[in-house]
């Protein structure tokens, strides 16, 4: 796995010197993603260097080095990635250019380039399988494309060394990408954070959604003139475009929404073994072709059901055990390992349970924004960087279950959202209203002091560790007003977040992110809703982020073309059937796995981020939230930041969530000390 | 599988026992059995740092060996050469003893390309300006301790090019659970080498007095000569002797380790050893922003870059002031060298690099 960067500057480059050594202050700001080597490339003319660092046991250089130039002339490339198709490509290639095409080498950075030549850009993307961040110099027509892969697991950050305007993307039309200067592109923001020029001014517009969504999603980025290329999307850049200072709106070659209807289109699998065999066909297809290494490679084993499940089907490729890994805490509640070592056993991998404690856990707290250069506050990031950093000490690449949940239906809401609105919409608003108000009138510790006591006596799956919250969730729930905002609303780790900030917020309802879709019955539109927002801007960005700080490449099965294909020609009653989400995974795993196995409610990966900050965290917190640190973010509405801290630490509410983004965002300022207009 | 090493020096030589001697355990784990073959022996080293100069009887006596030693490794799967096999001896003479159809990787931690083409000899200059570009060229692989190295290699036409850091063995070093300074104990910088490299710290002698009147600091030189401490004025300086049982002990002493150099081709080839072992032992680092030395301080954030007395000595100055960031930045390089720099993590980089190109590639 790699990291790319680079820059387009308005006018040519000074020198060769110069661009060697601004791409390496570039470059080296990722050294993580790739420790092995480093290259870089310059066409000093055009004002353009490309810059790649690489992580790899074997370099077959020079015909693997990168940036890597096409055998037409007429390509360069810097390439972050993996294709797992490639030798079919190259086959395909072949197959129209016949002996013409002289191949150098085996990497897929080459056959790519070959492709490039030979269909184009789109048509190439379009026919590989995989994770990537590309960026292409055409030397003939002088343009720079940007391209991501179809799911937004490799990332992509391009804009201006001094931008402007709040870079939100969506087709708006005053919300393209402006700045002055060069243009910068990178995996990381670190990257562009270490041009000379780089002048960053906070995106405060980026602040409402990212206190809500503990994230900052979408197109955006956290500073001004700043934008992530969306997932399946490519740009085009030429000079003129620079000097400028304007970007044109990125080109979608793939669409989940469009690949999605698609599947609806063509012949549903309504038959439930029917669907269970084809999902077993083209994950186990995905896992097959994800396996492909030259290094050590192994899988993350939680004991759930996608992890589980990844698991089964690369054990029946192998004749060899395959090695996995579990995070064991010492805290009991939080501790999974058992359940893994269990679902290992029965597997016949060679498992590995890495220890670890609540202190490494609470080292890494100051490292964060280190890992996350943009504020970034799902607090699973923390037991991810962990599992990822032990991992690494034994393999260099994992497979994960990650997108489990969103294809299948995995999260409570996909099961709870409908049947809610279903009886819910009955009601007229005003009485839900008042039936809300009357819910949370309980503080939620109360409701969990109730479920502790009275909980013994409910089935298994009904105890819910985070009882209070959920009903206060649902109590929120209660007073939707649609099902549209019912779901935003579920999906928010803050439901009202301008009462944060020091100015009026939007008055964006929450639901204005998820645009209604025709021909999409609820699920359909939850399942398509994560996929586009929570996994892209949350899932895929901490398990890139976490397992990059450690050198360590995470390929994700579930998100192949087909995989994806075969799940949205499942209708939504298959997926959720019999009260359970991701019916059709346990069916597949029920294959492989005895049932008392997986039927445990879902755990995740959670730290008790509660207590912590009432303890051992709290020093740090404190210091945080004081006024001197507060002040370098004038747009947090202090007092209020400091009202929640206190009933926090009175009990008078779960808050530590809401904290937790707060505190990411100031420990984020003060390690990266953006511009604050 | 069995590979012939042609190391230039014995355990005692850094670069033979960190590139290549102490792999050797690991690699026979991966089934790989590695016979070294040395150039230059104990013996020969102790008298050139005890400052008794060569013998050219010896030294012909030597290359006379290693002459006959590459005539007898028809057998071997692989050469596994430091350098290049005969230093000083042109390439078609080099070329025409090694045997036939045994593939060979090179391994290169330092420009010593640059005794050729850099040498202020004409003769040497175009005899042998090109020699180790010929021999990266040939190799089935060539192994570079860091990026200048590589490029060289890949500007020579190399077949194929692998960067491996110079490493530690992380077990060896442990990191002091010791935060604070305790009372009454000024804080240490550090330095390690050898007295080749010694005059670098000399360089900094005007930062290293401030930091002695503002914080106490005291300078421990390890493996530096004896008389070095002298030339430091009122400074207080210790001068600790180098060996491989007792650096890690002594590294652990230090409360930020420092690698000043200055920038010249040679400097730019060299590959951060010292770094490395500071980072192994949790230690904070301040090093010029030469080489390699960018990529290991700033890529992985485990210290800071000075450049000249005024950077240096503010630099030093802060770090001195603030025991929680060289904590931190000591954690960090921990980190880097389990990550990256240790034995652990390149032995089967290593052992994966040597079979392929055994294998043809």
């Amino acid at each position: 796995m790699c990291g790319i960067a680079g820059l387009l500057q308005p006018a040519p480059l000074r020198s060769n010197e110069y661009a060697q050594a601004t791409i390496e202050c570039m470059t080296v700001a990722i050294t993580h993603r790739g420790p092995d080597s480093a290259g870089h490339w310059a066409e000093e003319g055009a004002g353009l260097v490309l810059g790649h660092r690489r992580l790899s046991i074997l370099d077959l250089s020079p015909a693997g080095h990168q940036p890597m130039h096409s055998a037409c002339g007429r390509y360069v490339m810097a390439f972050n990635g993996e294709i797992y198709n490639h030798l079919a490509v190259r086959r395909e290639v072949r197959g129209v250019r016949g002996e013409e095409h002289q191949w150098r080498g085996h990497s897929d950075t080459e056959t790519l380039l070959a492709a490039f030549s030979t269909w184009g850009v789109e048509e190439t993307l379009k026919r590989c399988v995989g994770m990537f961040a590309i960026a292409l110099w055409n030397r003939k027509e002088q343009t720079l494309t940007l391209a991501r892969d179809r799911f937004g697991e490799k990332p992509l950050y391009v804009g201006f060394a001094q931008g402007c305007g709040f870079a939100q993307g969506a087709g708006e039309d005053e919300a393209s990408v402006t700045g002055r200067g060069p243009l910068l592109f990178g995996s990381e923001l670190k990257a562009l954070m270490a041009h000379p020029e780089w002048r960053g001014i906070l995106a405060s517009e980026a602040l409402e959604d990212y206190l809500r969504f503990g994230c900052v999603g979408g197109e955006a980025s956290i500073f001004q003139g700043v934008a992530k290329l969306p997932p399946g999307s490519m740009l085009t850049i030429t000079r003129a475009d620079v000097q400028a200072g304007r970007l044109p709106a990125p080109v979608a070659w793939w669409s989940a929404e469009q690949a999605a209807r698609q599947a609806m289109q063509a012949e549903p699998l309504h038959d439930p073994e029917a669907a269970v065999s084809a999902v077993e066909q083209a994950l186990g297809q995905s896992v097959k072709s994800r396996m492909q290494a030259d290094v050590p490679l192994g899988a993350f084993l939680s004991g759930g059901v996608d992890s589980s499940l990844i698991v089964a089907l690369m054990q029946r490729q192998t004749e060899r055990p395959v090695r996995t890994f579990s995070v064991g805490f010492d805290d009991a509640r939080y501790d999974e390992s058992s359940h893994a070592e269990a679902v290992a056993k029965h597997l016949g991998t060679e498992h590995l349970t890495l220890k670890a404690t609540s202190r490494m856990a609470l080292d890494l707290v100051p490292q964060l924004p280190e890992l996350y250069d943009e504020p970034f506050a799902d607090s699973s990031q923390l037991p991810t960087a962990l599992v990822s950093r032990l991992t690494r000490e034994h393999v260099t690449v994992a497979l994960s279950g990650d997108a489990g949940d969103e294809l299948f239906g995995g999260y409570n809401r996909h099961l709870w959202v409908p049947r809610l609105w279903h009886r819910l919409r009955r009601l007229p608003l005003p009485v839900r209203r008042s039936l809300g108000a009357a819910l949370k009138a309980i503080s939620p510790h109360r409701y969990d002091a109730l479920m502790r006591r009275g909980g013994k006596v409910l089935p298994k799956r009904l105890r819910l560790r985070t009882f209070g919250e959920k009903l206060h969730k649902l109590a929120a729930v209660l007073e939707s007003a649609s099902e549209r905002a019912l779901f935003a609303g579920v999906a928010s780790m803050n439901r009202e977040p301008a009462s944060l900030l020091a100015e009026p917020g939007s008055g964006r309802p929450a639901e204005a992110l998820f645009p209604a879709l025709a021909r999409f019955d609820s699920v359909e539109w939850m399942l398509l809703m994560d996929t586009l927002h929570y996994m892209v801007d949350d899932v895929l960005v901490k398990v890139d982020r976490a397992s990059m700080a450690s050198s360590l490449e995470v390929r994700v099965p579930f998100l192949d073309p087909e995989v994806f294909d075969t799940a949205w020609r499942i209708p939504a009653d298959i997926k959720l059937r019999d009260g359970q989400g991701k019916w059709v995974l346990r069916q597949l795993l029920y294959r492989n796995l005895p049932r008392e196995l997986i039927e445990r409610p879902k755990m995740g990966f959670a730290i008790p981020l509660d207590a912590w900050l009432r303890g051992p965290l709290r020093d740090w917190t404190e210091e945080l939230l004081s006024s001197a640190s507060l002040k370098e973010l004038p747009m947090l509405d202090a007092s209020a930041v400091r009202r929640l801290w206190q009933a926090h630490l009175k009990g008078q509410g779960h808050y530590a969530q809401q904290l937790w983004a707060v505190l990411q965002l100031l420990a984020w300022q003060r390690r990266w000390k953006p511009n604050v207009a | 599988m069995k590979i012939t090493l042609l190391s230039k020096y014995s355990r005692l030589g850094a670069s033979s026992r960190l590139r290549s001697l102490q792999f050797l355990p690991s690699l026979k784990q991966n089934g790989i059995h590695v016979t070294p073959y040395v150039l230059f022996d104990d013996a020969y080293l102790k008298r050139l740092y005890g400052g008794e100069g060569r013998s050219l009887s010896d030294v012909a006596r030597r290359y006379t060996q290693r002459a006959r030693r590459l005539r007898r490794l028809k057998q071997a799967d692989l050469i596994w050469l430091e350098y290049e096999a005969l230093p000083y001896v042109p390439y078609w003479l080099e070329h025409g003893l090694m045997p036939r159809g045994v593939p060979y990787v090179v391994d290169y931690d330092d420009a010593v390309f640059h005794h050729y083409d850099l040498s202020s000899r004409r003769l040497v200059r175009w005899l042998l300006g090109r020699k180790i570009d010929k021999v990266m060229a040939n190799a089935a692989a060539v192994i570079c301790g860091n990026g200048y190295l590589a490029e060289r290699a890949r500007n020579a036409g190399a077949k194929r090019i692998e960067r491996v850091p110079t490493v530690v063995d992380a077990d060896r070093y442990a990191i002091a659970e010791r935060t604070s300074l305790e009372e009454g104990r000024s804080p240490v910088i550090g330095w390690i080498g050898s007295p080749s490299t010694q005059g670098y710290v000399l360089e900094l002698q005007p930062a290293l007095e401030a930091m002695y009147r503002e914080h106490g600091a005291r300078l421990v030189l390890v493996g530096a000569q004896p008389e070095l401490a002298s030339r430091f004025g009122e400074l207080p300086v210790e001068v600790l002797p180098w060996s491989e049982e007792s650096e890690a002990e002594a590294i652990a002493g230090f409360d930020i380790g420092i690698m000043p150099l200055l920038d010249g081709p040679w400097e730019r080839g060299k590959c951060g050893y010292k770094l490395i072992q500071y980072m192994a032992a949790g230690k904070p680092v301040v090093a010029s922003p030469v080489g390699v030395n960018v990529e290991i301080v700033a890529g992985w954030r485990c210290g800071r870059l000075a450049d000249g007395q005024a950077q240096w000595q503010q630099t030093l100055s802060e770090l001195l002031a603030d025991p929680a960031e060289r904590h931190a930045l000591g954690l960090k390089g921990r980190q880097a060298v389990e990550q990256h720099y240790s034995l652990q993590t390149q032995a089967p980089r290593l052992a994966e690099i040597l079979r392929s190109a055994a294998r043809g590639g």
